[in-house]
């Protein structure tokens, strides 16, 4: 029985050593990537809630095309103001009615919130252009910190085929294939959302000649002679 | 409460529904949200056969189950502890649980639940290579493997190899889906059980629906 408890006493103290240096860049990246995600969906999210609640006071907020510009209206300095920015000389809605204050306050945590998904976002370009700078080249940061959320690592990115590559984010679509023949096979995964084209086989047809780069890009990057 | 047929695992009724409870070593602490039962100053967890593959094999009446009080386990595939937490109730103070995950982010949480827990290791380990861990831990009387992989099967024969006791037991959660998903789920047991039986003789295979879609759950046991 003594024998069982420096045993475990070693071995935990060697796990928590272990632990210690495990966490490497790509962990962190993959991190900074699902909180970004996490933050465009709940931002979305608030915006129209906040709209709904602010269109009581100011109804012809509807008409703002981007986020960003909803937000700068409501964010005047006054309300009057925000009218001056919409152009308008009445409003069909009601300004003093109770809670005005509280939606000015609403809209400063969203901003807060679209200010700390940008840093974020800054930080994942330059971690990325810091660990991967071929592979930055070919592609942004931010579809590589997406690469990452799939395979975990640099080293396994540089270990695998171009055409698993190409694949990488069309999994369900892959095991659909494979379990009834009567489905096609994907021809790109998330590797896609970085070129351009206009029709599917174009798409495909570019998906696939970025994917070779990426993966010569990882090689390089990760068993390069000039490796940080 | 009423012992089952199998040592140190307990059930009771409430609300119509038949609980399974393990005795807690670790009070009235819970880290998985479980609920526990006070009786008589003995606490006793609840263990959800949803959220854990032995769970369901006890609550769809295994016949027999190898892990018992006192024994030393093996667990392949811990993830951050749930299951294992209720082997290490069952084991109690003289049994051993070696635990381990080769993915860094999960041992995390285990190794912060094996501290509470004296009977309990935390190994962050490739259960693919035991050459790199068989030196360093004892020979145990049970190996269990839930690690979801392609080659479960070859992972656990090969840490039985080296760290299972002669006429030792096994426990398996065949993932059909992991090993391949264009086959049959019957098939893909069939092949792994014929793979078993060159070294282990095949004490039963149980299959988890509701609780875990194609999932087999095999105990066996090494030849010699
Ligand atoms: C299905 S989960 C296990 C769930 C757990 N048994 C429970 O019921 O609470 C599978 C686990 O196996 C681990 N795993 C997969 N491959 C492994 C390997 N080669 N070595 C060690 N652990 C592995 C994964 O990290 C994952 O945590």
């Amino acid at each position: 029985m003594k024998q069982a408890i420096t045993l475990r006493k070693e071995l935990m103290q060697e796990t928590k050593e272990r632990l210690k240096t495990s966490i490497n860049e790509e962990t962190m990246l993959i991190q900074m990537y699902q909180t970004v995600r996490e933050l465009e969906h709940t931002i979305n999210n608030l915006m129209i809630k906040l709209k709904n609640w602010f269109s009581c006071y100011l109804p012809e907020i509807y008409t703002t095309k981007t986020q960003q510009e909803a937000l700068d209206i409501i964010l005047s300095d006054s309300i009057e103001e925000s009218k001056q920015k919409l152009n308008l000389k009445d409003s069909i809605g009601t300004i003093n009615r109770t809670g005005y204050e509280q939606t000015i306050k609403f809209a400063k945590s969203i901003q807060t919130l679209i200010k700390t998904k940008e840093l974020i976002e800054e930080q994942i370009e330059e971690t990325t252009t810091k660990i991967a700078p071929s592979i930055c080249n070919e592609i942004s940061g931010k579809t590589l910190a997406q690469l990452l959320t799939k395979v975990g690592t640099i080293k396994r990115l540089a270990n695998m085929p171009s055409s698993a590559i190409q694949l990488l984010g069309a999994e369900k679509a892959l095991f659909r294939h494979l379990q009834n023949n009567r489905n096609n096979p994907p021809k790109y995964g998330l590797l896609a959302g970085e070129v351009q084209a206009k029709t599917p086989k174009e798409r495909a047809k570019k998906t696939k000649q970025l994917s070779a780069k990426v993966t010569l890009a990882a090689r390089k990057d990760y068993y390069g002679t000039n490796k940080t | 409460m009423e012992q089952t047929k199998h040592k140190g695992i307990y059930s009771t009724w409430q609300d119509k529904n038949n609980l399974l409870l393990t005795k807690s070593l670790t009070g009235k602490q819970s880290r998985f949200k479980e609920d526990t039962i006070d009786e008589d100053g003995t606490v006793y967890r609840v263990w959800d056969p949803t959220r854990s593959k032995l769970g369901a094999a006890i609550a769809k009446k295994l016949r027999y189950l190898p892990i018992r009080p006192g024994i030393t386990v093996l667990y392949l595939g811990a993830a951050n502890g749930y299951t294992p937490s209720f082997v290490s109730d069952i084991l109690g103070e003289k049994g051993l649980l070696i635990a381990l995950d080769h993915t860094a982010w999960v041992v995390r949480d285990l190794f912060l639940l094996t501290e509470k827990r004296s009977n309990m290791i935390a190994l962050l380990e490739d259960a693919r290579k035991p050459s790199q861990y068989a030196k360093k831990l004892p020979k145990v009387d049970c190996i269990y493997q839930d690690v979801a992989q392609r080659d479960q099967t070859e992972i656990f024969m090969k840490n039985a190899d080296s760290l299972l006791k002669p006429r030792g037991y096994g426990i398996l959660c065949i993932k059909a889906r992991s090993i391949d998903v264009t086959k049959n789920p019957h098939e893909v047991y069939q092949t792994e059980r014929s793979k078993l039986m060159k070294k282990f003789e095949i004490i039963s295979m149980l299959n988890l629906n509701p609780y875990e879609k194609d999932h087999s759950f095999i105990i066996c046991r090494k030849l010699k």
